[in-house]
């Protein structure tokens, strides 16, 4: 019965979305009721860590009503934790900010694995050494 | 003297590549105070590849930041080669109250014969308060039933024509918002149950209720809960169900034991294809076919109970 006319992919820090943007155009473009959102939202991811930024996919039917999925932290988050490190690189490429192993790299890897649409890990590893690579975090060899 | 505040803005940034560039691009723009990212299908559209959007507040710290933007995109490409990372679209764009420009496109509808759904925010219109009409007051939110889908409009109209009795009693399964509850009560029902699965529509429903002053005519009941399973015994004289096909299959002989004899029972969100054999299905289980209506490819079913 709940027909879809949009599904929005965002990522917003926890407990501190705002009806600026990019929530209020990227929603507000689609019908749905910012305020709503932004309440339930903040109140769903109140007790994660402040301001980590949290993968959701909106949905929005026919009706303008609307729901939501929260998924797991994105890769640059996980990647920052495992490397103990605040922020990526301003220069990746030109500067290294952190190191992860190879095993911290698969962990990931294992963790996103449902969210990278893919069943094959080691093609999940590389996914998460290319976004490794784009913070300034380099990988090497080794277990924990 | 007038002071002109100057119009604040945002800078809108926005790249398209390989996704798992794009998460490191969305971590460098929120730690230069992007409230987040949107992640949009690549145009044209390719796997694995997106259109990453972020945004920063035109402040003082603006000219610095943007500095630091436009070195670490130029650089992606070196560092991702041949990976199709396109250069960086950077606009701006005004600040707008989004809120209220939402709120604007909300606009009172008469979504039946007799009733119009109005905004919290806004008034109703001269029509709207004739003689004859009845006003539903909500908020387009998160639970189905805002009153502007035709499902919701369909099972309006079968519960107009059948205006209950004052002794009568009906069930909303899956009332979502309570939109249908709210007007068999506005109709005359005496007793309304509204009952729902999801614990987060019953909330949306009950402060629908107590908006529209209809606390003392509907009760709220968690399908699954003690009270739900004991809601049989009310024999009711009409059950409105706006589902979907798989789900009234489902709940077919749930709904039916709930009738009382001779009583209606108005089903929709129904497919045009998915309707012969929905009208079998609920055939075998004993039950009269009086009505089939459509609106906006949808369809809604009123039957009786022999």
């Amino acid at each position: 019965m709940k027909k879809i006319v949009a599904k929005i992919k965002l990522q917003v820090p926890a407990g501190q979305a705002t009806a600026s943007p990019p929530v209020g155009p990227a929603l507000g473009q689609q019908g749905v009721n910012i305020s709503e959102f932004i309440k339930k939202f903040n109140a769903l991811t109140s007790k994660e860590e402040p301001g980590i930024l949290i993968p959701l996919i909106v949905t929005v039917y026919q009706d303008r009503s609307f729901s939501f999925i929260t998924k797991s932290p994105p890769a640059s988050v996980l990647l920052k934790k495992a490397a103990k490190i605040a922020k990526g690189a301003k220069e990746p490429g030109k500067e290294v900010v952190g190191q992860v192993t190879r095993s911290q790299v698969r962990e990931i890897a294992r963790q996103k694995l449902a969210d990278l649409n893919t069943n094959d890990l080691e093609k999940a590893v590389k996914i998460i050494e290319g976004t490794a690579k784009g913070m300034g975090i380099q990988v090497i060899e080794g277990g924990n | 003297m007038t002071v002109t505040k100057p119009a604040a803005g945002w800078v809108e940034i926005s790249i398209q590549g390989p996704s798992f560039v794009l998460e490191a691009v969305a971590d460098f723009l929120t730690s230069l105070g992007s409230g987040g990212a949107i992640f949009s299908e690549a145009k044209p559209s390719k796997p694995g590849v997106e259109r990453l959007t972020g945004f920063l507040a035109q402040d003082r710290k603006l000219p610095g930041r943007m500095g630091q933007v436009q070195k670490y995109l130029a650089d992606l490409p070196k560092l991702f080669p041949d990976q199709g990372i396109s250069s960086p679209k950077i606009q701006t764009i005004i600040d707008q109250d989004w809120i209220n420009k939402w709120r604007d496109t909300v606009v009172p509808t008469r979504i039946s014969r007799k009733f119009w759904v109005v905004p919290e925010w806004q008034k109703p219109p001269k029509e709207a308060l004739a003689p004859g009409f009845l006003i539903i007051t909500m908020e387009p939110g998160l639970a189905f039933g805002t009153g502007y889908h035709a499902t919701t409009q369909l099972c309006l109209g079968m519960i107009e024509e059948l205006t209950p009795e004052p002794a009568a009693k009906v069930l909303d399964a899956g009332t979502g918002t309570g939109i249908l509850a709210m007007a068999a009560a506005m109709l005359g029902a005496k007793k309304v149950i509204g009952i729902d699965l999801d614990p987060l529509s019953l909330k949306v429903a009950e402060d629908n209720i107590r908006r529209n002053g209809l606390q003392n005519k509907i009760e709220l009941v968690r399908a699954g809960s003690e009270t739900g399973r004991r809601l049989v015994r009310f024999n009711f004289d009409l059950i409105v169900a706006n589902l979907f096909d798989a789900e009234l299959k489902r709940l077919g002989p749930y709904l039916i034991r709930h009738l009382g004899p001779g009583g209606y029972l108005a089903v929709s969100g129904i497919l045009p294809d998915q309707t012969a054999d929905l009208i079998r299905f609920y055939q075998k289980l004993g039950m009269k076919v009086l009505k089939r209506k459509e609106q906006d490819q949808w369809i809604a079913i009123l039957m009786k109970k022999n």
